[in-house]
């Protein structure tokens, strides 16, 4: 029974996890060296309600300005 | 010439530290522009007689300036206040007296730190900074009585400065839009917006953090909030 009980666990556990094909939200930091990070500060504009999450090398979501233009 | 110069920069130091320290100045931070609220000036010490001896503080006056209205005073530690006013009621000036026999004349006299507070209401006039002189009377344990006049404006190298108000906008948490209506230089940003998070006038901020400023420097397409902030300047500010 406690051998089920793990299993169901183990099978709920993992199904947190982010499907593979899916692009999980950034902050404004660059997660690889090809970003743009003009495109991820547009990808902040384009979804502001992004959570937010740590600094990273450039500015977090939360701190671009409604008004910020993309160059 | 590297001692020498050494040397200027200590003095330099220890005079400006002086100076700050000997200030009678605005304890209660900036002012909403246009509200009503309470203003706290903090008496830090007394006075130097010609003899050099430090006296403890027997009177504060405060004349209030042109544009600030509906002055109450609060009863403070010299008692309660007397109060003069103009032709039509304005306040004018407030003073606050503790009586002589609550004057420290041992050794220390002078080791007290006085608060008084009023509550006005500030003038619609943001990013800008109210002038308040200040007459602070000291006494000795005989009676001698030394002045001093806290009514330098900003700036100035001689005499004592004047405690500054500053006033800033209304403003909430979060996200607020600022239309300028005075210039100001991005020297005194820290001055109006040193408890925001971060302020934006088109691609270009500043914050108050040097570790957010750093990643101002840093993110592309965003630069330095610097030079003069115009009227008509749009910002966008977080609180």
């Amino acid at each position: 029974m406690w051998r089920v009980i793990t299993i169901a666990f183990v099978l709920a556990a993992c199904g947190d996890n982010v499907k593979p094909n899916e692009t999980g939200p950034k902050d404004a930091g660059v997660d690889s060296p090809t970003d743009s990070s003009a495109q991820v500060l547009k990808f902040c504009l384009d979804r502001p309600d992004e959570a937010t999450k740590p600094p990273g090398t450039v500015l977090p979501c939360e701190l671009i300005s409604p008004g910020f233009t993309p160059p | 010439m590297r001692t020498l110069t050494c040397a200027a920069v200590a003095a330099s130091i220890l005079f400006s530290t002086a100076i700050v320290n000997a200030h009678i100045e605005v304890a209660s931070g900036s002012a909403i522009a246009n509200t009503s609220q309470k203003i706290t000036f903090a008496v830090a010490h007394g006075c130097t007689d010609t003899a050099g001896a430090k006296l403890d503080t027997i009177s504060v006056k405060i004349d209030i300036p042109a544009g600030v209205t509906s002055v109450r005073a609060m009863t403070s530690d010299f008692g309660k206040p007397a109060a003069t006013v103009d032709g039509s009621n304005n306040v004018t000036s407030l003073t606050w007296t503790k009586p002589s026999g609550d004057l420290q004349t041992g050794a220390p006299s002078d080791f007290q730190w006085y608060e008084i507070t009023l509550r006005a209401r500030i003038p619609n006039t943001p990013f800008t900074k109210i002038q308040f002189v200040v007459t602070q009377t000291c006494q000795d344990g005989v009676g001698a009585q030394t002045v001093v006049v806290w009514d330098q404006p900003e700036g100035s190298m001689t005499g004592s400065p004047s405690p500054l108000l500053k006033v800033v906008p209304p403003h909430r948490t979060g996200w607020n839009k600022v239309m300028m209506t005075t210039m100001i230089a991005d020297t005194d940003l820290p001055t109006y917006f040193g408890d925001a998070q971060i302020v934006w006038r088109g691609n270009a901020a500043y914050s108050p953090s040097a570790d957010v400023t750093a990643l101002i420097g840093m993110t592309p397409g965003v630069s330095v909030l610097s030079g003069l902030i115009m009227p008509g300047d749009e910002l966008w500010v977080k609180y």
